[in-house]
């Protein structure tokens, strides 16, 4: 039932992906930077809204002209100023629902993601509240239907004494002092937004919240350009004598009026609630079965804290060394935190297959998908190679990961692959170990694709680990041109495909 | 912007106060949270310097990893304009949905008629003096010379446009002693043009209403009345 909603939206976000692409590269690639612009456009919003606000006039008489005023009179500031709070965070709802479906198709939404995604629903409310509440404050046509509506909303729970839509009920029944409190809301409206949105990304390790340059670059141009374009505009004031006929609605945020107006407020709250408690809840229907997180192995382990370091969950931690050997620290796994990527694994200098002990003992491993398994697949995978090389077909190991293209596919003419939960569970020892003494001709990694692994960090460490940035480094003995990294998604088999071809044609022309 | 609102009216104030309360603030204890202690500014900055050499050793190394397709962001000409072209989808979609397609809430020949009242219906059992005897059997403290029960009766509304009921409610007194008052919100839309209304309300256990009204009035269009009671002179109304 899952898999059936998650995979026909999954194959719809990544071919938009994939499209973007082309345009833009992986690093500047909106699709994937949804959270980062996101936050983006609440901060082009907030500064804008400041502006706005300065130039505002709260009281219910003085609000409209002053709006007015930046507008028409100082449209070249004042209303680019507006015509930006508008658009940004009607940008930042569009980044938010695309955030949400993406997390949900990628099933990134369960297990120990739980905590972002419950946070993340809660947003969504402070969002529409703190959007609606800066269309009160125009106080023009449009103003007077919302707030009209939101107060019938909100009375039908019955938690006021008297109706509050009765501060609307006639020419002169609101006051200076509501429409006070109305801007209040919309102060502390995205305050509280901005709390919850650090709440949101509290337990995500190295958190990126920001986009890249370009992009916020880009972003922000486009914004401006529209607000010149098509500047926002204030319906007739608003008359409380009448009742509002036509109205240009903000979709993104007043969806939901059209719906009060048809179903009621009963049915709408019903909708609502039901909706956001189905989001809620979510992560739990089914849960996620986990993988067994990583066991540390304290002889193995000398607390060298690189597994702290990598972590992309911060489930690693340091703690005093609790076996008596000669070292500070040790490795404590949290297991509430860990997706059992095997990041830690990759990361643990003792994750070498250059050792005489019968079993390969590691530092940290995944009790699932141990570092002696690995070797064992990998071993036999780079044995089939060698027994079907041949001057036209060099043995080549590709090393992928479960989240990425379908490996497996690319199987044959000598070449043979194995998948790894994250391809940060690589060690670079591996990488040599396969590659000398002419195991292998060629080893290709492969994974997510570009700036898009499924653990986060997974494609960074491995290209740092491989440039010897990045401990532990792959040795400089080890020929990088026998050694090849192409990062694919599962939509992206055909072009890792073609540069499986390109990298045999290359061993092939080097007479590997 | 109308006369009475005048930018400079906020900038001025701002530029001759701004920096004074700025200072004050920073006298009297900003300097204190703002001062960032030196073994945090020596730590900072010694991050700041490991940042930098591994970016420089990053550009060093590059290309020292694996032969790969590098994929970067797109910077060339063409990149740029197929960017340009998604930016401006992108602001189409946004600039289109943000106000249109248009939203139509009445008809411009409609009226609307507002039916809102808070009115407390009459008390259940009516107020009594108590006799000497009963005040001396409470405490002092409680001796108050009425017993007045909470609980009000139900208040129901009747609504009538040219005959025809549009509302007939009961509605329960608030409170968790059925002592506040009974509230009704609703709204109607009606053609503009004449038309005869008629509004009841009973506050008590009587049979019968206790208020009534009946009025032609002309409603123009997109007109919104209110159908109310007015606590003050104990009368319905319609404004």
């Amino acid at each position: 039932m899952l898999k059936a909603l998650q995979s026909p939206l999954r194959l719809m976000l990544e071919r938009l992906e994939l499209l973007f692409d082309k345009p833009f590269g992986p690093p500047w690639n909106p699709m994937r930077q949804l959270g980062t612009l996101a936050f983006f456009f609440f901060w082009v919003s907030a500064v804008s809204g400041i502006y706005v606000f300065i130039l505002f006039d709260t009281s219910v008489s003085g609000a409209y002209p002053s709006i007015e005023y930046m507008t028409h009179e100082q449209w070249y500031l004042g209303g680019v100023m507006r015509s930006l709070h508008r658009y940004a965070s009607d940008g930042m709802v569009v980044t938010m629902v695309l955030h949400l479906l993406r997390e949900f198709s990628l099933d990134r939404y369960r297990g120990v993601r739980w905590y972002s995604w419950f946070t993340g629903v809660a947003l969504i409310w402070l969002l529409m509240l703190s959007g609606i509440s800066g269309y009160w404050l125009v106080w023009d046509q449009l103003a007077q239907y919302v707030a009209i509506g939101s107060m019938e909303w909100l009375d039908w729970l019955g938690i006021f004494g008297e109706p509050v839509a009765n501060n609307f009920l006639t020419r002169g029944s609101l006051d200076d002092r509501f429409f006070s409190l109305l801007v209040f809301i919309h102060i502390f409206g995205p305050l509280f937004l901005l709390f919850a949105m650090w709440i949101h990304v509290l337990r995500v390790n190295r958190a990126k919240i920001n986009p890249p340059r370009g992009l916020a670059f880009g972003s922000l141009a486009m914004l401006v350009v529209l607000s010149f374009i098509h500047p926002a505009l204030s319906h007739p004031p608003a008359d409380l004598g009448t009742i509002p006929t036509e109205l240009g609605l903000d979709w993104f945020y007043m969806f939901l009026y059209p719906a009060f107006d048809l179903l009621g407020p009963g049915a709408l709250w019903a909708l609502s609630f039901g909706l956001t408690l189905l989001l809620f809840v979510l992560p739990w229907l089914p849960p996620l079965r986990r993988a067994k997180a990583p066991e540390v192995f304290l002889e193995q382990c000398n607390g060298c804290t690189r597994c702290f370091d990598d972590c992309p969950y911060g489930a690693v931690i340091m703690q005093p060394r609790s076996d008596g050997r000669p070292f500070l620290q040790e490795a404590v796994v949290n297991p509430d935190l860990c997706t059992a990527c095997g990041i830690c694994v990759g990361s643990c200098p003792m994750s070498t297959p250059f050792r005489s002990d019968a079993k390969l003992v590691t530092g940290i491993d995944l009790p699932t998908l141990s570092l002696d398994t690995v070797y064992e697949r990998m071993t036999a995978a780079i044995a089939k190679a060698r027994m079907e090389r041949n001057t036209e077909r060099p043995g080549i190991l590709v090393v992928g990961c479960d989240h990425g293209a379908n490996i497996s596919t690319v199987e044959g003419d000598a070449t043979h692959a194995i998948s790894l939960p994250c391809i940060g569970m690589l060690p670079p020892s591996f990488v040599d170990f396969a590659l000398s003494d002419g195991a292998a001709d060629g080893v290709m990694l492969t994974g997510c694709s570009d700036c898009d692994c499924h653990h986060r960090l997974g494609i960074v460490w491995t290209e740092d680990r491989m440039a010897g940035l990045r401990d532990p480094y792959l040795r400089k003995r080890v020929p990088r041109e026998r050694l090849h990294s192409y990062w694919a998604g599962p939509g992206d088999l055909a072009a890792l495909e073609d540069e499986l071809q390109r990298f045999r044609d290359r061993l092939i022309e080097n007479g590997t | 912007m109308s006369s009475s609102v005048n930018v400079y009216f906020f900038i001025a104030p701002l530029i001759v106060f701004g920096p004074l309360f700025l200072w004050l603030l920073y006298s009297f204890g900003l300097r204190e949270i703002a001062k960032i202690p030196g073994e945090i500014r020596r730590q900072n900055k010694l991050n700041s310097e490991k940042e930098d050499r591994f970016e420089r050793e990053r550009a060093r190394k590059r290309g020292r990893g694996p032969v790969g397709v590098v994929r970067g962001a797109n910077t060339s000409v063409l990149g740029l304009f197929a960017q340009a072209i998604t930016y401006a989808w992108f602001a189409a979609v946004v600039g289109i949905l943000a106000s249109s397609p248009p939203y139509f809430f009445s008809a411009p020949e409609d009226a609307q008629i507002k039916l809102s009242l808070s009115h407390p219906g009459k008390r259940k059992v009516e107020c009594r003096l108590r006799s000497r005897e009963e005040l001396a059997k409470l405490p002092p403290n409680m001796r108050a010379p009425k017993d007045c029960p909470r609980e009000r009766w139900p208040v129901f509304v009747e609504l009538e446009v040219d005959g025809k009921r549009i509302f007939a409610k009961s509605a329960a007194p608030k409170g968790i002693a059925n002592d506040g008052p009974s509230i009704f919100y609703q709204a109607f839309s009606v053609p503009a043009g004449p038309h005869r209304l008629t509004m009841r309300l009973r506050e008590s256990g009587n049979e019968g209403f206790d208020f009534r009204r009946s009025e032609t009035v002309t409603l123009d269009n997109s007109q919104v009345l209110v159908a109310g009671f007015d606590s003050a002179s104990h009368s319905v109304f319609f404004k």
